[in-house]
């Protein structure tokens, strides 16, 4: 989406934005998808309730969560396993997980359950039908669960240390929405106000997944301790998210959805930019702001990864935000543009981390300002995907000197800067990322290295006469449409286009993963290699009882208390 | 069995890069297939026809050669895919003067591309083969097939200009498509070219295991 230009500051310049390194230090804010859908439930005073908990000694069996909207309800039907040891991955190609689930639109009879008890288990090998949302599935953390399980079963409470290491009881590793494994098509709900937002089914189903593991948890130490068995208390049950593990997956999807990236950066570039365009802060807003930074500051304590690359960013990250904090010690935020100046220091004075949780910071005071974005997040312009064939080959010209002239700056044809290539395995259709030069793969690359293909066209079109239409170009070229679609796209849509090289050999597919993951409001990112990482979604959250109390929906920063490990 | 339109409109997608279209096209083979299984028609059924026939053939993916006058490829039989990009692309050319083709495969499959380019244009379209009369404008398809022609696997013409009136009822919108057990089976074959065979070597490095994943 576009927005008239009114604000005193403009937007940041997407070459600045679109970077990877950039785009792998986003953090939460406002628009995350979490908060959004946090917010609608407070605001809308949605119900919740639990008709089924069929669950026998062994923690086998099955259970339904509603939410109801007012209008609707929504039913996580969750499936609860036996899973041998030996059998538990986080990969795609896993066959096999703890729990299974799928969100069902409406309330399930008996048959429905019948039905999902006899495909949701098998995941990818299943069907479902559009009576149902989503599917996806979670396996335990080995070590926490039996931690709490026995903690409660002897009466007392789990050790919160051990809690604050792991941070979750259960892992998502994979939850599938818009028409996967044959449910709905997000086009059949997406004019529900509830789902206009992007991911709110898989946000749904996830918030609901966290309130059946607490109550699967509590149930298997009452199992075990019987009367003796304590329960959770809430605090600790709040502290704990759901955990998820994403791999390479979520970055095709950026690459694959040029118009929506575009829609979800906007939306942040251009709430930093009304924020910056404030003359002045009131001082409750100023306020709010130093107690989310300390709150921040108490994140990126907890956040531990085992992983260098994320280590040595955590170390820059602390140091940065305790010489922020010092800053706004010695400022008062209210006059003179204050947020402006902030960021503009930050600029100079802060690696890419901290000036990123900066300027998500700064939009917690303005929600009036802020949360109206989130309208314009989805992508409902199916227009774009249409050649303009008329238009002609200077105007395309054009389009690649705005919007691609960093691909000018990339020698595509040096070994290093194609050393990679993105293919899709026929083992469960993993997507994967190979060494062209050292697996013979060349023949299966998928389409996702826009920069490359654009620098190809540009080479291409420059000897042509500059007044052909693209129709008339592409009759004869077919092998540019991709690319010429892309472009086509990027010409209203700046921020659509990751603007480095996706097959280099330096590239960290973990900074896509990132930025999709905080887009969804992930914390917490801890990559186990370049590219697959684990996080945690809804830690601190409020659970549904506690919903209507919720004065704020600042959650995602963690209490100043929080316990540091 | 029925499957989503985001399914159909993927494993499209997939099969046609696997028969051989490029990435783009490829694109909108998937984007066709799925318009017209939101109709109730077989689209994908259509396309894994024309593949069939092309395996057996030399026949590949042709577009027009030229885009004045009639549209013809001197190379044989024009593809409805490539044909039908070409003719979204032109758009303008359809309401201007129009645009005939010599012959062509599975005419069915050019709908959703006349259907796109009505939608640009802000106007009705009309395609004529055979007995077979289509209109389609940007949320509407009618078609009058009086002798059940609109699966013919080749036309010796077929004409497309803007539309000056329209007929009974639009067609009724579905929200899932209806593949047949062989051909979805064909689909998958097709797309199958498209996946790397595995190895343990692209199991371990290609998605970055290596780290316990059971703890």
């Amino acid at each position: 989406m576009t927005y008239q230009p009114q604000n005193l500051i403009p937007r940041r310049d997407p070459a600045m934005v679109m970077k990877l390194a950039r785009l792998g230090s986003f953090h939460q804010s406002r628009l995350s998808f979490m908060r959004i859908l946090t917010r609608r439930m407070t605001r809308e005073n949605w119900t919740f309730s639990r008709p089924v908990f069929e669950i026998d000694d062994q923690g086998v069996g099955h259970a339904v969560f509603c939410a109801h909207t007012g209008e609707r309800t929504y039913s996580l039907v969750a499936f609860a396993h036996d899973l041998p040891a030996d059998k538990r991955s986080d990969r795609v190609i896993a066959e096999a997980w703890d729990s299974t689930f799928t969100l069902f639109d409406g309330v399930p009879t008996a048959d429905d359950i019948a039905r999902l008890a006899r495909n949701v288990p098998l995941q990818e090998a299943g069907r479902v039908t559009e009576r149902e949302l989503s599917v996806s599935r979670a396996n335990r953390s080995v070590r926490l669960w039996e931690h709490v399980v026995s903690h409660l079963a002897a009466g007392t409470q789990p050790d919160t240390t051990e809690i604050a290491k792991v941070g979750y009881l259960m892992r998502t590793t994979a939850v599938y929405g818009s028409g996967k494994l044959g449910a709905a098509d997000r086009e059949q709900i997406a004019e529900r106000p509830e789902f206009s937002a992007p991911f709110q089914v898989e946000m749904l189903s996830v918030y609901l997944t966290r309130v059946y593991v607490r109550d699967l948890v509590q149930h298997m130490a009452n199992q075990r301790g019987g009367a003796k068995a304590a329960t959770l208390a809430p605090e600790i049950a709040r502290s704990m998210g759901i955990g998820n593990s994403t791999g390479l997956g979520m970055a095709p999807f950026l690459l694959n959805h040029p118009k929506l990236l575009n829609n979800w950066i906007m939306a942040r570039e251009e709430a930093i930019a009304r924020v910056r365009s404030l003359a002045t802060a009131r001082p409750a807003d100023a306020k709010l702001f130093r107690e989310l930074l300390a709150r921040s500051v108490v994140s990126a304590k907890i956040w531990h990864s085992e992983h260098e690359i994320q280590r040595d960013k955590l170390v820059e990250l602390r140091r940065d935000l305790d010489v922020l904090v010092a800053r706004t010690r010695s400022s008062d935020l209210v006059g003179n543009y204050p947020w402006d100046h902030l960021y503009g220091w930050a600029e100079t004075h802060l690696g890419v981390d901290a000036q990123e949780c900066l300027a998500s910071l700064m939009l917690e005071p303005y929600g009036d300002l802020v949360d109206p974005l989130t309208d314009g997040m989805s992508d409902a312009d199916y227009s774009a995907f249409r050649i303009k064939g008329a238009m002609t080959l200077a105007h395309v010209s054009k389009i690649l000197a705005d919007r691609y002239h960093w691909v000018s700056g990339i020698d595509w044809a040096a070994a290093q800067n194609c050393a990679r290539l993105w293919y899709v395995s026929e083992e469960k259709l993993e997507p994967r990322l190979g060494e062209r030069f050292e697996e013979p793969l060349a023949d299966y690359e998928q389409p996702l290295a826009p920069g490359r293909d654009a620098a190809a066209l540009q080479t291409v079109i420059a000897g042509l006469d500059q007044g052909a239409t693209v129709a008339e170009f592409l009759s004869k070229h077919p092998e540019h449409r991709c690319s010429m679609r892309r472009i086509q796209m990027a010409e209203h849509a700046p921020y659509a286009e990751i603007r480095d090289n996706t097959i280099g050999s330096d590239l960290l597919p973990i900074d896509m993963l990132r930025c999709k993951l905080s887009f969804f409001g992930a914390t917490h990112f801890d990559p186990r290699s370049d590219r697959w990482v684990r996080i945690c979604l809804f830690g601190n959250a409020p659970f549904p009882e506690e919903l209507q109390h919720a004065k704020s929906d600042d959650w995602a920063y963690p209490p100043r208390e929080a316990q540091v490990v | 069995m029925t499957y989503s339109l985001n399914e159909v409109e993927a494993l499209t997608k997939r099969a046609a890069r696997g028969a051989g279209y490029t990435w783009g096209l490829a694109e909108e083979a998937g984007k066709a297939v799925r318009w017209l299984s939101s109709y109730g028609l077989d689209g994908a059924g259509a396309l894994v026809a024309l593949h069939a026939r092309k395996n057996g053939s030399q026949e590949v993916d042709h577009g027009p050669d030229q885009l004045a006058g009639v549209w013809t490829s001197q190379s044989g039989v024009l593809c409805p895919i490539t044909t039908g990009a070409t003719l979204c692309d032109s758009a303008l050319r359809i309401a201007e003067e129009g645009v005939q083709t010599a012959q062509i495969a599975y005419p069915m499959l050019i709908v959703p591309f006349a259907a796109s380019a009505a939608t640009r244009l802000g106007e009705r379209v009309s395609l004529r083969w055979a007995s077979v009369r289509i209109d389609v404008e940007r949320d509407g398809l009618w078609i009058d097939d009086p002798k059940g022609e609109i699966g013919v696997p080749m036309v010796d013409t077929l004409q497309c200009g803007l539309s000056r009136g329209a007929t009974g009822a639009p067609q009724p919108r579905q929200s899932r498509g209806e593949i047949d057990a062989d051909v979805f089976a064909a689909l998958n074959q097709f797309a199958h070219r498209t996946y790397a065979p595995s190895t343990e070597e692209s199991r371990m490095r290609g998605a970055g295991a290596g780290v316990s994943d059971n703890d």
